[in-house]
């Protein structure tokens, strides 16, 4: 891993068109400014990761099957 | 077509019902073909059963039927994406998952958007702090594996 030392007004400069500004630094906390390409996906990572797990309970939880919610469920079959 | 499913067994869906997810879902992003089974007018819950592996379906509802006042906002860029022409092509769908305590969540953090014309679909995750990976929907009466003893009288 790279790592910079910035401070506050200075700009890390990615490839072509990603700008990452350091706007503030309070504390624990820093506050970053992100330009980029709108073909480009700014995330915070813990969210990400967050939906991955969710997608991953959930997929578990609907192919566990007996649960009440089953019998609500559509059901088609082979004409 | 017929596909293969582990809960409803081989099932016969028309092709051009098939919904393009060309970056899976999060966790999931190899399988990209889903279909919406949604045949149970009566009940809020429908399947997004992936079309290429049998095991792989997730429950999900329309989020605004439990949360009339969610609202998602779509970049540019999303929205070019799915290629939506106007708003009311997007249609909304949030994964439900059924907790070991029996509570009922839906994920609206990150929700499905599906272009209704061209079924292409992607989950989207908002950067809205309103919102979280597990809001209640209901909960299941719980089932109890002990057997209950009398109560005194």
């Amino acid at each position: 891993m790279l790592i910079l030392s910035r401070k506050i007004g200075q700009h890390i400069v990615i490839g072509g068109g990603i700008e990452i500004t350091v706007v503030d630094v309070r504390g624990e906390q820093v506050r970053l400014g992100i330009t980029a390409p709108r073909s480009v996906a700014v995330h915070r990572k813990e969210l990400l990761e967050q939906v991955t797990a969710e997608n991953i309970e959930a997929a578990a939880s609907a192919l566990n099957g007996n649960n009440v919610l089953g019998e609500m469920m559509p059901t088609r079959k082979t004409k | 077509m017929r596909i293969g499913t582990t809960r409803f067994g081989t099932i016969e869906i028309a092709e051009e019902s098939i919904v393009h997810m060309p970056d899976g879902m999060l966790g999931f992003e190899s399988v990209k073909r889903f279909v919406l089974l949604e045949d149970r007018p009566d009940t809020a819950f429908k399947w997004l059963q992936a079309v290429d592996d049998p095991a792989l379906a997730f429950i999900v509802v329309n989020p605004m039927e439990f949360f009339p006042d969610y609202e998602i906002e779509l970049s540019d860029k999303q929205a070019e994406t799915l290629d939506l022409e106007d708003p009311s092509e997007a249609v909304m769908l949030t994964t439900v998952t059924i907790g070991s305590d029996g509570r009922v969540t839906t994920n609206l953090l990150g929700p499905i958007v599906m272009n209704s014309r061209t079924l292409q679909a992607r989950q989207i995750v908002l950067q809205d702090d309103r919102y979280g990976s597990k809001h209640v929907i209901c909960e299941l009466p719980r089932v109890d594996s002990q057997p209950r003893q009398a109560e005194a009288a």
